[in-house]
């Protein structure tokens, strides 16, 4: 029972890596700006859940971190999860949200301003721009 | 009055912004009043933590040092704080007269509200998830205050290039901070340094400065995270470059700085890594300077230079480079600013950066002229100006590691005088296309400004001696004393 938990959970974490990597790999291949923020939310949010795996503790039974009275302190203590990683990763998730409207507002504002949210193209077009002047 | 409070301040102020953002005039003195209020703040912290022989530790809703977030102010954190708050002052008047031509110059105002806090917060927490959160909010007024112009298009990839790179560093120190919570069981800076010279060395701890690492590279501008850079300053209005140069790339440093010196003092294992990093950079940036037709993209590379000094300076572990990646971050800040704000003159008359354009303006406006080769000249290192003497503070350092490395920052310091040359004196003999046409001249508010800035330049120079035996000194000792730190958050 134990060590297919341990297994289960080691698997897990491996995966969210991989997970990172690819969406570290997404954000720098991909082509097109929108792509770029979806892949920068799949590596943020890789992150996020190993965060939380760090407060997790493989015992039974685990207890929701509120202590109740029916519970004994002792009990409480070394089989509650850890609230603090929890909380961290709340605040995270907040400010990804707000990076996310930012971003994705400058793709809008570029799109309108050159019809394409392909960077390829942008940069031809404003690689020249940078040179020559406007 | 408590500490705390000073981050919050210009942050206070500037969320009521929108309730009259268009009211130009008023948006401007409210904007100076917010950042003078801080400024008052800043030195009466500076003093206070040089009376006192411990750090400052404000605790937020009075939870103690490792249960609450703490704000944790040494002499270190007071004198970059109290240049910052300067800096912030003094760009606050200047792009309230800078922008007046342009639309929306109210939002200017509230991401230069919102990147002091984050700037001043970062330097003052004493917590390493608070740092985080800080590094966010600087980011955000970064890249707002980077896409400032947005019917520009450079503007907008370069703001969108800057962001999304600035999300994937701050993201990865986030995973950082995962590291090293799970080796140590917690995130107070203090009590990290206590864990950690009780229980010596993990392996969490590879991982924590590997991705710690990894961000300044991105957030700094180091030698493979330096593409955004120069972008980002062509795209951004010259006031906000000027905040960028001065205070926003130094946050990684400052960071760094701090872990290596304080918290994990006497681990470190990686001046190999600073020192190449830094050396590249500086080779980089230096000889990108002479390739460039545009001014702000010059003053960017230049800008990675002296990032690349202070990565290298950080790569040797003693007193004496610590004093010297202090001095010359506020040094590098002053002279920056007064080379900016002096290019901002120019690109306000001639109404664009590149220099074929701004050829022959030098005759048009001597005494900015006058301003700017200064600047040049103390960031090139000439003798009685600021930035020679924390350049010389950075070659002893070096020569303490290597004479090979001292040698890159002479080398280095020669090829940017060069492209200096060649702008100066395009600036003055060339014969620009509108260099004789109905364009104004000099602008009083302009000049004031970047007076007090050179007087500063001059004065931080021939005062160095002093400052560096009772501010810097001092200052870099009490950041190196890790058993002070720790007693004075945790009270043990």
């Amino acid at each position: 029972m134990m060590e297919t938990a341990q297994f289960m959970l080691t698997y897990t974490v491996v995966v969210l890596f991989a997970m990172m990597v690819l969406g570290i790999y997404g954000v720098v291949t991909r082509p097109n700006m929108i792509k770029k923020v979806i892949m920068l939310n799949i590596m943020g949010d890789a992150i996020n859940m190993l965060f939380i795996i760090i407060g997790y503790r493989l015992v039974y039974p685990v207890f929701p971190p509120v202590y109740e009275k029916h519970v004994g302190f002792r009990e409480f203590l070394s089989g509650a999860v850890d609230p603090l990683p929890q909380a961290l990763v709340l605040t995270a998730v907040v400010i990804g949200m707000a990076m996310n409207i930012l971003l994705v507002t400058y793709a809008i504002q570029a799109h309108r301003l050159y019809g394409t949210t392909d960077v390829r193209d942008l940069a031809d077009v404003l690689g020249q721009e940078r040179r020559e002047g406007p | 009055m408590q500490i705390g409070i000073i981050p919050v301040i210009p942050l206070s102020f500037a969320v009521f912004i929108p309730l009259f953002v268009r009211r130009r005039r008023l948006v401007a003195v409210y904007s100076a009043v917010a950042t003078f209020i801080t400024l008052v703040s800043t030195i009466w912290m500076f003093h206070a933590s040089f009376s006192s022989a411990f750090p400052m530790v404000y605790t937020f809703g009075g939870w103690r040092a490792p249960f609450g977030i703490v704000f944790k102010v040494d002499r270190l954190s007071a004198v970059l704080a109290l240049t910052a708050a300067f800096g912030f002052f003094l760009i606050s008047i200047y792009s309230s007269a800078f922008l007046s031509k342009n639309e929306g110059s109210g939002y200017f105002h509230i991401f230069l509200l919102g990147l002091e806090a984050g700037v001043l917060g970062a330097f003052m927490t004493g917590d390493a998830f608070n740092l985080f959160v800080m590094l966010e909010a600087i980011g955000a007024a970064a890249y707002g205050i980077v896409g400032f112009y947005r019917s520009r298009g450079d503007s907008m990839e370069a703001a969108f290039k800057y962001g999304i790179s600035g999300a994937m560093a701050t993201s990865l120190y986030f995973l950082a901070l995962g590291f090293v919570y799970a080796s140590y069981g917690t995130l107070n800076m203090a009590d990290l340094s206590r864990e950690f010279h009780t229980s010596g060395t993990v392996q969490g701890l590879a991982a924590f400065f590997a991705l710690t690492i990894a961000m300044v590279v991105v957030k700094s501008a180091i030698f493979p995270g330096h593409y955004w850079l120069p972008d980002a300053y062509q795209g951004a209005p010259v006031p906000a470059v000027a905040i960028l140069s001065g205070f926003v790339e130094v946050v990684g440093i400052y960071v760094l700085a701090r872990y290596e010196f304080t918290v994990f003092s006497g681990s470190t294992t990686l001046s190999l890594v600073f020192l190449t990093l830094g050396a590249a950079t500086a080779f980089l940036g230096s000889v990108m300077m002479l390739f460039q037709t545009d001014l702000k993209r010059m003053v960017a590379y230049s800008t990675i230079l002296h990032m690349g000094y202070l990565m290298m300076t950080l790569g040797v572990a003693s007193r004496l480079a610590l004093e010297a990646v202090a001095f010359h971050i506020v040094n590098h800040a002053i002279a920056k600013m007064l080379l900016l704000l002096t290019l901002g003159s120019f690109v306000y008359v001639a109404g664009s950066s590149r220099l074929d354009e701004l050829a022959g303006m030098g005759r048009r406006m001597p005494a900015t002229t006058f301003l700017f080769g200064l600047a040049t000249m103390s960031l090139v290192g000439v003798p009685p100006l600021n930035v020679f003497f924390s350049k010389m503070l950075i070659y002893d350092a070096l020569m303490q590691k290597s004479p090979a490395l001292a040698f890159v920052v002479v080398i280095t310091s020669v090829i940017a005088a060069w492209a200096y040359v060649r702008v100066l004196v395009v600036l003055w003999r060339g014969r620009g296309r509108n260099a004789e046409e109905r364009l104004g001249g000099e602008k009083p508010a302009f000049l004031i400004i970047n007076s007090v800035l050179a007087v500063l330049v001059v004065a931080l120079g021939i005062l160095a001696p002093l400052l560096l035996g009772h501010v810097f000194g001092p200052a870099a000792a009490q950041a190196m004393d890790w058993r002070h730190y720790v007693s004075a958050a945790l009270g043990v």
